[in-house]
């Protein structure tokens, strides 16, 4: 059907009104907890663990690469896909951009969810879909001051971007999971089977305080 | 409130409710005009029936400082269906005023008249049948669970799967008999797992199909309103 | 209700009650679900989110032309193209179409509940293209040549045992019994499958209208594979499905992982807002969203027009006390329990659905635990007032409550007649005869007894009380 009359046929049916403010999401929520910086990353670690995250937390994104050598040195994977910016000489000579045959896939959160145990990852023209899908494992390097409360609070960074939204975001909480078959829980279906998380310490100065929620504006 | 079925099929329920009130000082009386509540109607989706049925009740029940109905959906038909049955009509406002006094019986004895003790004895295991529209409609669970355990030797051992609907749906029961009886099958099993020798509720339409069902598979289970065993129970 | 239509239902009702395993593992799904979403309802959270979701969807549909039109335009502005489907016809036509123009011989699809209701896959095969279902759950179905037995676990019905002989068939070899190994196998023969499809097929769990994104909510990764690798996605979505803004997922978020599948989240929520960019090695060239009516309009701005709120969230066939006892394909529509019972008459007609508003107790669980807050046992009995009042309807029960209510409404008449049917009926259940399971009380006889009636009525007791107490 034609735009017009399609949208015309669903404004028949509609009462005649003035169009009313946004009925969006209002903070008038009961009074969020307010989460410290330290409380918050315990309990991302904590969610993380739940999830069956295998997380580390480390002082540093030195500390960080160092463990990731390690781990690949470890599982003798034979490549790491992730991002050109995101690779160093310690995997430069696994690394690959192609995450399709790759054992595991490593990309920077561009947030964090201490709630729900969430990394949020953005695409790009460096950081593809597949990284954070494709290999059967997966890890992600999360700086400690993109770590926020709720979904929320990065709907609401989201929210600030809408012009410039990437093609694909991705809010990943655990490994992929699935209870359909004889309502037996497992993990690893058509995502990847694990996850690992490098929670990365701020530089001398501490955490970013986020607060409750960015609502207050 | 006698009820329709209450009036015809289980008169003792109302004999017996009618003494606690009294025991407890109620001034008690039964407006003979009173038949129906039209939920049954309502229900089935004859809502022109139901809203002459209705009327009448209006007009039996408009002298009444308080209404009190020994059926919780029913009670729940003048709180929660007439405001709907009456809309846009001239009974609106009487409807609306009509629910404002309208009690089941349990939440009477226990919110309004603030019973906190009874002179009730009776030794028994007792499971409790809450009904569907008493719980989710009144928003009545408390109170009866209260005033059983008020009762001198009475045992109470809560229902599990309590609030799944013990299938009789008022004609449900009747034009999906297949599907009710294998819901009353699975309350019947709930309530024969706890041991009780006792079943008490609040709506003889609910009980009667359970005990329908108990008697059928040959158990023994007493089924009572909670008026019966409180009024049987009542120590002079 | 046809004399055929009723006897089809009720043979299904029978292949369901006398299903012993289907009976527990849906009673065992049932009390799973009900443990996990319980205590979540209980929070003070969880009460605000609902009212916000009532609200913001309330508010989405009063202005639902001006949010479509403004999503479409969003979708366009990122370089996707946006159908308009009046029905299901045009709906598979688009698609179809655009399947052939693409030559694509291979798609693969992850869980759409509008695509079954508009019945693409058909569509799809018709022009000789290989449809895969890649949810778990829906690719077992599939296999099976089954329709879902639930909305968020469309397999539940099926045991392992029935699964592992489903798989090993197609696999041409004996599988273990076992969950990982049979969902392992499945990992590989869809991996395939989605690096070969030349086109991906989504639903849509929410549209963004500010970002013309798309947001799927999803666990098992197939999700993000078809909208990810083949060339072309396509997006299937009922026109009801969006929300004014980002921010308003925010208490949907809240509540559907935890509503539908017990969790506090998915491992996965995924926004798309268009194709890849020109710059992006991965993603979709092209991305087409179908926005579907197919009678969604009509129940806009109507008594019904709740039920639009809808998130999909399947908690009311987790508390359902007849989907307990029936499951998902005695429905025979392709929404069940509760929902299904006021969606699939809407959608399609009372008259394609006439046992359905009569299959509930209307105990009001389902009203109960809706975090959209819509009224599903009231619209259950509102279908029934719409039912009885167009068709002709059995005759004996219009008139029996006809009948009835005239009686109700004279007292006097009323006590006459209880005066007369009360000893006959005391008569009848001492004998016995109201025990034996024939007669006009035979549906309720037949498996259980009747009460033994008092033979007095209550007002006659009164009556006589008042008079030995005089005046």
């Amino acid at each position: 059907m034609e735009r017009r009359a399609f949208l015309e046929r669903l404004r028949s049916h509609l009462a005649e009104e003035e169009p009313q403010q946004d009925a969006s999401a209002q903070p008038d929520l009961p009074e969020r907890r307010v989460l410290g910086a330290r409380e918050r990353i315990d309990l991302f670690i904590d969610r993380l663990r739940e999830l069956g995250v295998e997380v580390q937390v480390v002082a540093s994104r030195q500390d960080a690469k160092d463990a990731v050598e390690r781990l690949v040195g470890e599982r003798a994977w034979g490549s790491v896909a992730c991002a050109p910016g995101l690779r160093w000489p310690g995997i430069s000579e696994k690394w690959t951009a192609e995450a399709r045959e790759a054992p595991f896939g490593l990309c920077e959160a561009d947030w964090a969810v201490a709630e729900t145990g969430t990394v949020v990852v953005k695409s790009s023209a460096d950081v593809r879909r597949g990284h954070s899908l494709l290999p059967p494992a997966v890890g992600f390097f999360v700086s400690e001051r993109c770590i926020f409360p709720t979904v929320g609070d990065v709907l609401h960074e989201l929210a600030a971007v809408e012009r410039a939204l990437p093609s694909c975001i991705s809010f990943i909480s655990g490994p992929s999971n699935t209870a359909d078959i004889a309502s037996v829980h497992v993990v690893g279906v058509h995502g990847p089977r694990e996850v690992f998380a490098w929670v990365i310490a701020e530089a001398a100065g501490g955490a970013v305080d986020h607060g409750s929620s960015g609502h207050d504006e | 409130m006698i009820t329709c079925l209450g009036d015809a099929l289980f008169a003792r329920v109302g004999v017996a409710t009618v003494q606690v009130l009294r025991n407890l000082g109620v001034a008690v009386d039964f407006p003979a005009a009173q038949t129906c509540c039209g939920q049954p109607a309502y229900n089935a989706g004859y809502r022109d029936a139901a809203r002459d049925t209705a009327r009448a009740f209006l007009r039996a029940f408009a002298g009444s400082e308080s209404v009190v109905s020994i059926s919780g959906s029913c009670a729940a038909m003048v709180r929660e269906g007439f405001p709907d049955l009456f809309a846009g009509c001239p009974e609106e406002a009487a409807a609306a005023e009509l629910a404002a006094r309208t009690y089941e019986f349990s939440e009477f004895l226990v919110d309004v008249l603030g019973v906190r003790e009874l002179p009730v004895s009776r030794h028994a295991r007792v499971a409790l049948h809450h009904s569907c529209h008493t719980r989710r409609l009144l928003g009545v669970v408390e109170q009866p669970v209260r005033l059983v355990q008020m009762v001198d030797g009475l045992e109470y051992i809560p229902l599990a799967n309590a609030e799944q609907c013990c299938g009789f749906g008022g004609t449900f029961a009747v034009k999906m008999p297949r599907i009710s009886t294998a819901m009353v099958d699975e309350k019947v099993d709930r309530i024969l797992e706890t041991g009780a020798d006792l079943l008490v509720g609040l709506d003889m339409s609910c009980l009667m199909n359970i005990e329908g069902r108990l008697r059928r598979r040959g158990h023994a289970v007493e089924v009572r309103h909670l008026a019966e065993v409180l009024a049987a129970g009542w120590r002079a | 209700m046809s004399v055929a239509s009723r006897k089809a239902f009720d043979e299904r009702v029978e292949r369901a009650l006398g299903d012993e395993m289907l009976q527990e593992v849906i009673a065992e799904g049932q009390d799973y679900m009900q443990a996990l979403v319980e205590p979540a309802r209980a929070e003070a959270e969880w009460a605000a989110a609902v009212d916000q979701i009532a609200r913001i969807r309330a508010h989405t549909l009063a202005h639902l032309d001006r949010y479509v039109d403004q999503f479409a335009t969003n979708v366009e502005e990122r370089g996707g193209h946006v159908f308009f489907a009046a029905d299901a016809a045009e709906a598979r036509r688009y698609v179809s179409d655009l399947a052939q123009r693409q030559r694509a011989k291979l798609i693969v699809k992850s869980k759409s509940m509008v695509t079954e209701e508009i019945e693409l896959n058909s569509a799809l095969e018709a022009i000789g293209a290989k449809v895969v279902e890649t949810d778990l759950g829906e690719f077992i179905v599939q296999m099976a040549h089954e329709r879902p037995f639930h909305i968020v676990a469309p397999a539940i019905h099926k045991s392992l045992e029935q699964i592992r002989q489903l798989f090993s068939a197609a696999a041409g070899q004996q599988l273990e019994a076992d969950a990982r190994a049979l969902t392992d196998y499945a990992r590989g023969v869809l991996r395939e499958q989605f690096f070969a499809a030349d086109m991906g097929i989504s639903g849509c769990n929410f549209g963004v209208a500010a970002t013309g994104s798309v947001v799927l909510v999803t666990n098992e990764g197939n999700g993000r594979m078809t909208t990810t690798l083949p060339r072309t996605h396509v997006v299937v979505m009922g026109v009801e499905r969006l929300v004014p803004t980002i921010e308003d997922l925010e208490p949907i978020l809240r509540v559907l992982p935890r509503a539908g599948a017990g969790e506090r989240i998915t491992a996965y929520v995924t926004a798309i807002t268009g194709p890849r960019r020109d710059d992006e090695a991965d993603g979709p060239r092209e991305m087409h969203v179908v926005i579907v009516d197919n009678g969604r309009s009509r129940i806009l701005g109507g008594k019904y027009e709740k039920i639009l709120m809808c998130i999909r969230c399947g908690a009311c066939l987790d508390v359902c006390p007849v989907y307990r006892k029936i499951g998902g394909h005695a429905y025979d529509s392709v929404y069940p329990g509760p929902i299904g019972a006021v969606l699939s008459p809407l959608l399609d007609g009372l008259e394609c659905h006439p046992e359905l508003p009569f299959a509930s107790s209307l105990c009001g669980a389902c009203t109960e635990v809706c975090p959209a807050r819509i009224p599903l046992a009231e619209y259950i009995r509102e279908l029934r007032e719409d039912s009885v009042g167009n068709g002709p309807g059995p005759l004996a029960w219009r008139l029996g409550f006809q009948a009835f209510a005239a009686a109700a409404a004279r007292p006097r008449l009323w006590a006459a007649a209880e005066a007369v049917a009360l000893p006959f009926l005391r008569l009848m259940s001492a004998g016995g005869a109201l025990l034996n399971g024939r007669g006009p009380l035979a549906a309720w006889t037949r498996s259980r007894d009747f009460p033994r009636a008092e033979g007095t009525s209550f007002r006659a007791l009164w009556r006589r009380g008042q008079d030995r107490r005089g005046p």
